[in-house]
C-alpha cells in the first residue's frame, strides 16, 4: 500500500512542473494505403520529448512551444516523417507502410497501446493476416511455428482440438504452466481459445515473460496471449464473407507387419497356429490360401477369405474428415464510435466414423464516445453441439485387435450377418463399427464472453476506467450405451461370450458442468510529460470470482432399451455433485518512466488476497522492474546509420506469487467409498492426500535480458532474449509411503529453475523484385532447459503421472521407465536356458519430455496478387514413450513382432550371468520362442517400456498456402467487391520423424498436463489437412 | 487521498470477501464419527480378503487362467517384480488407517466397543499383510505427515503385539456398553454389536496367529500360554455355522464382491471368465469322490464336463473359457445359496467357521488344545460340506470321511494325522482363503506335491514364498525398505516359514 501511495506522490509532483504553451497545431494522420485514420501515431516535437498520440480516428492536437521547428510523425510499421512546421496550424499527414518494422504499436496489458521500444520484456505481435493465412479453424493452429518461445502442441486429433500452449517451457512442477489468455483486456479460461473465431481477431500480442503479472495476476507468470478482437473502422460499412472447406486424412499409421495372420498360440515347433476367431495376430505365415474366419452361422454358412495381409483395411476404417466453415462479418464506424458484428458456422466431421461437431459463434463489439466518456463492450456467444463415439480410443483399440488378414471394412454394416455382434468373427473384441453405434456421447457447450468498459478522461493527464468482464461456460453431455442380447445360437455355439460380449442392459449418464468467472477492474491512469521525462502511472484494484459446479446422474438397467433417460431405470442411480468457488482481490500499481523516448523504466507492484489459502497466509505482494534503452537513438554515433537502423537493449526482473491450488485444499477430507451408502448405512473413508492448512503461496523469480536490432531500414530484424526463472516453495503433492495411511501430502516444497534463449530473425530478401516480386522470410529458434533443484525433505523425485517425474538435478519432466536387467556394461542379461531377458523393477531415467529446441521457419512470396507462404517447424531434444507400441505388440500386428519372421533369435547385445558375478556375451542362446513367446509376453517384451521409447524429434510442414487476390482494377469494375481472395492450403502435409519412431506423432500426448511424451491408443492416428478458402469483402 | 482511502476501504473488505474456503463437497475430520467409518472399513477388508488372491489360487493349484486370455508371464514364471501385487500393500494400509482414525475418534468419545472392533480389525489386516511381506511398518506407521518414512518393524515383534492387541480389544469391548456406542447395532456389519461373537472371532484370529508359528522352535510355551488365555476368556472360537462375515446390505445392484467377481452379472452372464479350475485340485476332488467338486467348480459351459487346466500353459483354444470348468460353484443367476459364490446378498467372510474348526483340529492334534483330534477333524471337514451347502451335507461328509480305502480322507487309515488335517484344510480353503492356504503351505510344506507352473519362462523350482516390497517403497521410503536387506521371492522366507 505504501508503495502505491508513493507512486501517487510521484505523479502529483510531476504535474507541478507543467509549462504553459504557446500555440496549437492540429491535424490527422492517415495511411497511404486506403486513407483511413491511424490511431496511436506518435506526433512529437523534434528536439524535445513532447508529443501526443493520435486518437482513434487518427486526429491529433499538439501544443507547440515557440521554439518548435519540426514535428516527427512516427508509427510502427510505417516510414517516419519529419515535417517543418513553419507557420501552419493544421497538418494532415499520409504515412506509408514500412516493411518488417520491429516497432509497431502493440496492445499490452490492460489495453494500453505501447511502442515495443518501451517494453523491457520479450514480446511478439501477430497480426490477423498472419494468423488466418491458412485459415486455421482455431487460433492456436494459426500461431504455431510463428513465435519463438511459444510451443503449441496439438496432443490429439478428432473433432475437438486439445492443445497445450506454453511459453518458455515449465515454471511449475505440478501446477499450471499454460499461457494466460486475455481476451479484450480480461483474463479468461484458456479453454475459451477454441471458441474464438480466428477471423474476429484483430491482433494477438504475446508477452513471453512474467512481467505482466502485476496487471493480470499470478497466471501471467506463464506468459500472456493478449487477443484483441476487431473493433470496426472506416466510415464505409464493410462486409466480409469467408468460406473454408477443409479435408482431413489419416497421414501416418503405426508400422505394421504383413506376414502373419490371426492366432494366439504356437505348435510344438514354435510356429504360430491359425485361429479363425482370434483378435491377436500370432498365427502362421500368409500363404494366400482360402481360409475360414469366425464361426458358422446357424444355417452353416461360414465366411472365407484369402489368407493375406490387408493393411489398407486399417487406414480405410477411418473416414476423410471434413470441416466446413462459413463466416460473415460487418463493420462500420464514424468519428464517435464503431461497431463490429460477425457470425460463424463451423461444421466438423471427424475421421472416426460418425463423429460430428457443429459450432456457431456470434460476436458483437462496439464503442462510442460521449464527451469525456468512452463506453465500449465486446461480447461473443458460442454454441457447440457434438455427437461422438464415447471413446475414440476404444474404437482404435478394436481396429488394432483385428489381425492383418481381416477385411475389417466388410463389417461396416452391423445389421448384416458377420457384421452383427452375434456372428462377428472376433470372439474377444467387438466390431469397432458396433462400438461406434453403441456407445455415444452427445454434448452441448455454451460459452459466453463479454465485457463492458467505461473510460472517463477527467483531464488531459488523468483518466479513470471501470471494466467488468464475464465469462460463462456451460457443458451438458449425455452418454449412452446400447443394450445387447445375444441370440440363443450365439450363446451356445461355443462363442466366448464375455468381455465385450455379454448380454447387457442399456445405460445412460448425464453430466452438467457449469462455470463462470467475473472480473472487476477499477483503474486510474495518469500520464504527464515533464521536459525530457514522460510519466505514466496506472493503479487500481481488481477482483475475480471463479465458480464452477458439476452434476452427474447415471442410470443402468434401462427398462425401455431405447429410451435414454435416467428415470427409465431400475436400481439406484449414480449421482454426484461438486462445486468450487474462489475469490481473488488485488491492489496494483504500474509506473512507467520514459526519457527522451529512448530510455524507459517500468516498475510494478501487486498485492493479492486469495481465498484459497488460510487467513494469514493469503495476502502476498510481488513487484517487477523492467527497462529498455534504444541505443540507436541514445548514442549519437549510431543515429542515422543506414546499416543499423534500430538497436535496443532491455532487461527485466519480476517476482510473482501464485497459488496453484484448487479451492478447499487445506483440510483433509472424507468421502463415502465405492457404492456406499447401502440403504440407510453410510460408509466413509479417509481420502488419500494429507491436506495442509499452512500452505503458502509459491514464488517465481524471473529475470531476462535481450536485444532488438533492425537493419537496412527494417529489411532485416533480429531479436534475442535470454531468461532464467527460479520457482521456489512450490505447492506439490508429494508421494509418501502408503504405510503413513496416506499416499500423498500437499506441501510447500520444490525448487526448479527454467532457463532459455530465444532468437527471432525476419528479413525481406526481395522487397520489390522483378515484376513486383516480394519475398519475406523469418526464422525463430527457442532453446529451453530446466533443472529441478530441491524437493521435499530428502525425497529426490516426484511422480507427476504418465511416467513423468521431477528428479533432483535433472531437467523437468523426465521419463522414468521400466527396462531390462542389464550388466554393468549395459548389455541385456538373458536367461541361460530360455534366452529370454527379464524386467528390472527399478525404473531408469530415460530423458526429458519437454522440448529443448524449437526452430520455426516462415516464408512468403508475393507476386501480382499471388501469395505462396509456408511454415515449417522442428522440435527436438526430448523423448516420448509410445505406450501404444506395447498394445500393438499385444495384438501382434505391429511391425516389430514380424521383423524377425517370428523365428528364434539371440537377443541382441545380450549376456549370460555367471555364478561368480561376471557376464559372458551371449552368442548362441536363442529365445525359446521368437514370435508369440517373446513379443506377446509382458515380462519379456511388453512391460519393458524402453522398447517403446524414441526421440520425440520431428520436422513438420505446418502450413502451406497458395492464394490469389483479384486485382483492384478488376474489382473496381464489379462495383461490389472491395477485395476477393481464393486460397488453397494444407496443414501438416509432411512430418519427418526418426525411423525408430514407428508409432505416432511425437507431438501427441494423453492429456494437456505437464507430463508430456506419453501416447496410447487413446490418440487416433495423426492426420493431414488440406482445403480451399474463399474470402470476399464488399 | 480519496483514492487511497478508497483502496484502504476495499482492502479491508477483501478479508471478508475472500473468506469462503469452507469445503461444500466433502466432509472433514471434525464431522466424522466411528460409526460413519467402521462399516466401509469392514466391508473393504472383507472384499479384499475374498477377491484379491486369485494369483495365489493359481500358484497353489486351485485355479488357473483360461486359455482365452493371454498369459501373465510375470505371474506364471514366478519372476515377479516389485510391481507385482503392489496395490495390495497400499490397499491394506489405506484400510488399516480408516480403522486407526475411527479408533481415535471412538477413544475420544469413549466408545469402547468401537475401539475394540477397530483394534481387532487392525490385527486381522496386519496379520495378513505380514503373511505377504514379513517385516512391515507398524510402530511408526499411520501417522500421516508426522512420519513420512516409517521404519519397518520385525514381524515377530509385531505378531506378538497383535496378540496383545486382541487382549486389549476384548477388554475394551467388555468394559463398554452397547448404548454408549452409538449406532453400533447397525454400523457393526459383522455381528450387530454382539460382544460374544466378537470374542469368538478375535479368539479364532488369535489362534490363527499362534498356529502360524507352529513350526518355530522355542515357541511352544508361548503358544500354550496364549491358548490357555483364550480358554480362560471363555467364549471359545467361531462355532459351526458362524462365520466372521460382513453384510452392509448387499443387493442385486450392489452385490457381494465374491458374487460380483465369480458369480453372475446382473444380466445373468457369468461374471468370471478368467479363472478356471486347476487340474491339481480338480483331480484330488475327483480321486476322493468328493461331492464338493460341483460346489467348488462348475461344468464347462460348452460340452458340460469338469475340465481343468495346468497352470502356466500358453493360451490355447482347447482351454478356452467355454471349454473348461469355471470356479465358484454357483450354477444359476440370482441368489443361489450354493457353493462358493452363494448369491448377491450373501455375507462376505473374513474367517469362516470351517477354518475355525480346522485351526482347532490342528491345535488339538498338536496337543495345544484339549479335545479329540479325530472328532475335531471330522467336524471340520463336515463343516466345509455344510458351508458349501452340499445337499445332505452331514451324510455326504460321513460317507466321504469313512471311505474304507481312502487314507486321504479317512482319519483311521491316515498314517500322518497332522498331514491329513492340513491336506483337508487345503481342500477346504479352495476358493475360500488362498492366503491362509499359502501360509499353511509355507509353514508346513503341505500339500507336498503341489505342481509347479509349466510356463516356459519359469526358471525357479520353487513357488514364491513371499511378495516383494512395492517399488514405491524403494522410491520414497528407501532407507526403511533397504534396511530389510536384499529380498527375493524364493529365499527371503518369512519368520515363521522354517520348513
Amino acid at each position: 500500500m505504501k508503495k502505491i501511495y508513493l507512486s501517487f506522490l510521484l505523479v502529483l509532483l510531476s504535474i507541478v512542473g507543467a509549462v504553459a504553451q504557446d500555440r496549437v497545431i492540429a491535424g490527422k494522420v492517415t495511411t497511404s494505403e486506403d486513407g483511413s485514420g491511424l490511431p496511436g501515431v506518435n506526433v512529437s516535437i523534434v528536439g524535445t520529448a513532447k508529443g501526443v498520440i493520435t486518437s482513434t480516428d487518427g486526429s491529433f492536437k499538439l501544443n507547440l512551444p515557440a521554439t518548435a521547428k519540426k514535428v516527427k510523425i512516427s508509427f510502427v510499421g510505417f516510414v517516419t516523417q519529419e515535417i517543418e512546421i513553419g507557420s501552419r496550424t493544421s497538418l494532415d499527414v499520409k504515412l506509408a507502410p514500412n516493411a518488417n518494422e520491429l516497432t509497431e504499436v502493440v496492445v499490452t496489458a490492460f489495453g494500453q497501446q505501447r511502442q515495443p521500444r518501451e517494453l523491457g520484456g520479450a514480446m511478439a505481435n501477430v497480426k490477423s493476416k498472419e494468423l488466418t493465412q491458412a485459415n486455421a479453424v482455431n487460433l492456436q493452429n494459426g500461431l504455431v511455428g510463428k513465435v519463438s518461445g511459444l510451443q503449441i502442441s496439438t496432443v490429439n486429433n478428432g473433432v475437438f482440438a486439445n492443445t497445450r500452449i506454453v511459453l518458455r517451457g515449465n515454471r511449475s512442477l505440478t501446477g499450471n504452466n499454460q499461457a494466460l489468455l486475455v481476451l479484450d483486456g480480461v483474463p479468461v479460461n484458456l479453454d475459451l481459445i477454441n471458441s474464438i473465431n480466428p477471423n474476429d481477431i484483430a491482433d494477438v500480442t504475446i508477452l513471453k515473460g512474467a512481467n505482466a503479472a502485476a496487471l493480470y495476476g499470478s497466471d501471467a507468470a506463464n506468459g500472456v496471449m493478449i487477443v484483441t478482437t476487431k473493433k470496426g473502422a472506416g466510415k464505409k460499412p464493410t462486409v466480409t464473407f469467408s468460406s473454408v472447406n477443409q479435408f482431413e486424412n489419416i497421414s501416418f499409421f503405426p508400422a505394421l507387419q504383413t506376414r502373419f495372420g490371426a492366432g494366439s498360440s504356437v505348435d510344438k515347433f514354435g510356429e504360430g497356429v491359425y485361429d479363425p476367431i482370434e483378435n491377436q495376430g500370432y498365427g502362421d505365415e500368409f500363404d494366400g490360401s482360402l481360409r475360414e474366419i469366425g464361426r458358422p452361422l446357424e444355417d452353416g454358412t461360414i465366411q472365407k477369405y484369402t489368407y493375406e495381409a490387408r493393411p489398407k483395411e486399417k487406414t480405410n476404417f477411418f473416414n476423410t474428415g471434413l470441416t466446413r466453415q462459413n463466416d460473415i462479418s460487418f463493420s462500420a464506424g464514424d468519428d464517435r464510435g464503431s461497431f463490429y458484428m460477425s457470425a460463424q458456422d463451423v461444421d466438423i466431421k471427424g475421421t472416426v466414423p460418425d463423429d460430428k461437431n457443429h459450432r456457431n459463434t456470434v460476436r458483437f463489439n462496439a464503442n462510442r464516445k460521449y464527451g469525456k466518456f468512452v463506453g465500449s463492450f465486446s461480447s461473443a456467444y458460442t454454441q457447440s453441439n457434438y455427437d461422438v463415439a464415447s471413446s475414440s480410443g476404444d474404437i482404435y483399440w478394436r481396429v488394432m485387435n483385428s489381425p492383418m488378414n481381416i477385411p475389417l471394412t466388410n463389417f461396416k454394416d452391423i445389421n448384416q450377418p458377420f457384421g452383427d455382434f452375434n456372428s462377428y468373427y472376433n470372439d474377444y473384441f467387438d466390431n469397432p463399427y458396433q462400438k461406434i453405434a453403441d456407445n455415444r456421447t452427445k454434448g452441448r457447450r455454451d460459452q459466453f464472453t463479454g465485457n463492458a468498459e467505461l473510460n472517463f478522461r477527467a483531464t488531459s493527464w488523468l483518466s479513470f476506467m471501470y471494466r467488468a468482464g464475464f465469462t460463462l461456460d456451460n457443458i451438458t453431455t449425455k452418454s449412452t450405451s446400447a443394450s445387447r442380447t445375444y441370440s440363443d445360437f450365439a450363446k451356445h455355439n461355443g462363442r466366448y461370450v464375455s468381455r465385450d460380449g455379454q448380454d447387457s442392459r442399456a445405460s445412460v449418464s448425464d453430466q452438467s458442468i457449469f462455470g463462470t468467472r467475473l472480473v472487476n477492474d477499477f483503474m486510474i491512469t495518469a500520464e504527464k510529460t515533464y521536459q525530457d521525462f514522460n510519466f505514466r502511472f496506472t493503479g487500481g484494484i481488481t477482483s475475480r470470482e471463479s465458480y464452477s459446479k458439476n452434476l452427474f446422474i447415471a442410470g443402468g438397467n434401462l427398462v425401455v432399451p431405447t429410451l435414454f433417460n435416467v428415470s427409465n431405470r431400475t436400481g439406484e442411480p449414480g449421482v454426484s455433485e461438486g462445486s468450487g468457488r474462489s475469490r481473488l482481490f488485488a491492489v496494483l500499481g504500474d509506473l512507467q518512466l520514459g526519457y527522451k523516448n529512448w530510455a524507459f523504466l517500468e516498475i510494478t507492484g501487486r498485492q493479492d488476497t486469495d481465498s484459497r489459502l488460510s487467513q494469514g497466509n493469503n495476502t502476498y505482494f510481488y513487484p517487477s522492474v523492467s527497462g529498455s534503452v534504444v541505443l540507436s537513438d541514445a548514442i549519437g554515433a549510431l543515429k542515422d546509420n543506414s546499416l543499423l537502423s534500430y538497436l535496443k537493449v532491455k532487461a527485466s526482473w519480476a517476482k510473482v506469487g501464485s497459488v496453484s491450488l484448487s479451492p478447499y485444499s487445506l483440510e483433509s477430507t472424507f468421502t463415502q467409498a465405492g457404492v456406499y451408502p447401502y440403504g440407510s448405512l453410510p460408509g466413509f473413508t479417509a481420502n488419500n492426500t494429507v491436506l495442509n492448512p499452512n500452505l503458502k503461496p509459491e514464488f517465481l523469480d524471473s529475470k531476462e535480458w535481450g536485444l532488438e536490432a533492425s537493419f537496412w531500414n527494417g529489411r532485416a530484424t533480429f531479436e534475442l532474449s535470454n531468461y532464467v526463472q527460479d520457482n521456489s516453495n512450490q505447492i506439490i503433492n508429494v508421494g509418501i509411503s502408503s504405510s503413513t495411511g496416506y499416499t500423498g501430502a500437499l506441501v510447500n516444497a520444490g525448487e526448479f529453475q527454467n532457463s532459455g534463449w530465444e532468437f527471432d530473425l525476419k528479413f525481406t530478401p526481395l522487397l520489390n523484385g522483378p515484376g513486383g516480386l516480394k519475398w519475406n522470410a523469418s526464422a525463430n529458434l527457442s532453446i529451453n532447459d530446466s533443472k529441478v533443484t530441491k524437493l521435499y525433505e530428502g525425497l529426490d523425485e516426484l511422480s507427476i503421472g504418465n511416467s513423468n517425474y521431477a528428479i533432483i538435478g535433472q531437467p523437468f519432466p523426465l521419463l522414468k521407465l521400466t527396462d531390462y536387467k542389464r550388466d554393468p556394461a549395459g548389455r541385456v542379461i538373458v536367461d541361460a536356458v530360455t534366452g529370454y531377458p527379464s524386467q528390472d523393477a527399478t525404473l531408469k531415467n530415460k530423458g526429458r519430455t519437454s522440448t529443448k529446441y524449437i526452430l520455426g521457419l516462415n516464408s512468403s512470396l508475393e507476386y501480382k496478387g499471388f501469395t505462396l507462404s509456408a511454415v515449417a517447424e522442428y522440435r527436438g531434444g526430448s523423448y516420448i514413450l509410445n505406450a501404444l507400441g506395447s498394445d500393438l505388440d499385444f495384438t501382434g500386428i505391429s511391425y516389430r513382432t514380424g521383423a524377425n519372421g517370428r523365428q528364434r533369435f539371440v537377443y541382441p547385445n545380450s549376456v549370460i550371468a555367471n555364478a561368480d558375478g561376471t557376464y559372458t556375451p551371449n552368442t548362441n542362446i536363442t529365445v525359446a520362442n521368437g514370435g508369440y513367446g517373446f513379443f506377446e509376453s509382458t515380462g519379456n517384451n511388453r512391460n519393458i517400456q524402453t522398447n517403446y521409447l524414441t526421440s520425440a524429434a520431428f520436422w513438420k510442414l505446418r502450413e502451406i498456402v497458395f492464394s490469389y487476390s483479384l486485382p483492384n482494377s478488376l474489382l473496381a469494375k464489379t462495383k461490389a467487391f472491395k477485395s476477393a481472395k481464393i486460397a488453397i492450403m494444407g496443414r501438416n502435409l509432411l512430418m519427418l520423424r526418426p525411423t525408430s519412431n514407428q508409432w505416432t506423432d511425437p507431438e501427441f500426448n494423453v492429456d494437456t498436463s505437464n507430463a508430456q511424451g506419453f501416447t496410447t491408443t487413446g490418440q487416433t492416428p495423426p492426420t493431414r489437412l488440406y482445403g480451399v478458402n474463399l474470402t470476399l469483402t464488399f | 487521498m480519496f483514492a487511497l482511502l478508497a483502496l484502504l476501504f476495499v482492502s479491508s473488505c477483501s478479508k471478508e470477501w475472500t473468506d469462503i474456503n469452507q469445503n461444500p463437497n466433502a466432509a472433514t475430520a471434525g464431522s466424522m464419527t466411528a460409526d460413519l467409518i467402521v462399516p466401509q472399513a469392514m466391508s473393504a477388508t472383507a472384499a479384499r480378503n475374498i477377491t484379491s488372491y486369485g494369483f495365489l489360487g493359481n500358484w497353489l493349484g486351485f485355479w488357473s487362467p483360461s486359455g482365452s486370455f493371454s498369459a501373465n508371464s510375470e505371474e506364471s514364471s514366478y519372476n515377479i517384480t516389485t510391481n507385482f501385487g503392489a496395490g495390495l500393500w497400499s490397499n491394506y494400509f489405506d484400510n488399516i488407517y480408516d480403522f486407526e482414525f475411527a479408533q481415535q475418534k471412538a477413544t475420544a468419545s469413549k466408545q469402547g466397543f468401537y475401539v475394540g472392533i477397530c483394534k481387532i480389525m487392525k490385527v486381522f489386516n496386519y496379520q495378513q499383510l505380514m503373511d505377504l511381506y514379513g517385516n512391515v511398518p507398524y510402530s511408526e506407521a499411520l501417522k500421516g505427515t508426522e512420519i513420512i518414512r516409517p521404519k519397518y518393524d520385525k514381524a515377530q515383534d509385531v505378531y506378538d503385539d497383535l496378540v496383545k492387541q486382541i487382549d486389549a480389544a476384548q477388554a475394551d469391548i467388555k468394559g463398554s456398553s452397547v448404548s454408549d456406542n452409538i449406532n453400533i447395532t447397525a454400523a457393526d456389519i459383522m455381528f450387530k454389536g454382539d460382544k460374544t461373537k466378537w470374542y469368538q472371532f478375535s479368539n479364532t484370529l488369535k489362534l490363527r496367529i499362534l498356529m502360524h508359528q507352529s513350526e518355530m522352535t522355542g515357541r511352544d510355551a508361548y503358544i500354550k500360554a496364549e491358548i490357555a488365555k483364550i480358554v480362560a476368556q471363555g467364549s471359545g472360537f467361531l462355532p459351526s455355522g458362524l462365520d466372521a462375515a460382513v453384510n452392509p446390505g448387499y443387493i442385486d445392484t450392489k452385490p457381494n464382491p465374491y458374487w460380483a467377481s465369480y458369480g453372475f452379472t446382473q444380466t445373468g452372464g457369468e461374471a468370471n471368465s478368467f479363472f478356471r479350475a486347476n487340474n491339481y485340485s480338480m483331480n484330488i476332488l475327483k480321486n476322493n469322490k468328493d461331492p464338493r467338486l460341483g460346489y467348488i467348480y462348475k461344468l464347462s459351459s460348452g460340452d458340460k464336463v469338469y475340465k481343468g487346466i495346468d497352470y502356466g500353459l500358453p493360451p490355447i483354444l482347447a482351454n478356452g473359457s467355454s471349454l473348461t470348468s469355471n470356479i465358484g460353484g454357483a450354477d444359476a443367476p440370482g441368489s443361489a445359496a450354493k457353493g462358493l459364490a452363494k448369491g448377491y446378498s450373501a455375507d462376505a467372510w473374513l474367517i469362516t467357521s470351517t477354518e475355525s474348526l480346522f485351526l482347532q483340529a490342528e491345535a488339538i492334534q498338536r496337543g495345544w488344545l484339549t479335545g479329540t483330534a479325530k472328532t475335531a477333524y471330522n467336524n471340520a471337514v463336515t463343516e466345509s460340506f455344510k458351508w458349501l451347502n452340499v445337499v445332505n451335507a452331514a451324510t455326504e461328509a460321513t460317507t466321504y470321511l469313512t471311505q474304507p480305502d481312502n487314507a486321504n480322507t479317512n482319519w483311521d487309515l491316515a498314517t500322518n494325522k497332522l498331514s491329513l488335517i492340513m491336506n483337508q484344510k487345503y481342500m477346504a480353503m479352495n476358493g475360500v482363503n488362498h492366503l491362509e492356504a499359502w501360509t499353511d503351505y509355507r509353514r508346513t510344506d503341505i500339500p507336498n506335491n503341489l505342481p509347479l507352473s509349466v510356463a516356459p519362462a519359469r526358471t525357479s523350482t520353487k513357488i514364491p514364498v513371499r511378495l516383494l516390497y512395492p517399488q514405491r517403497e524403494y522410491d520414497i521410503n528407501k532407507e526403511s525398505v533397504l534396511a530389510q536387506g536384499t529380498i527375493n521371492q524364493f529365499d527371503s522366507r518369512l519368520f515363521w516359514d522354517i520348513k
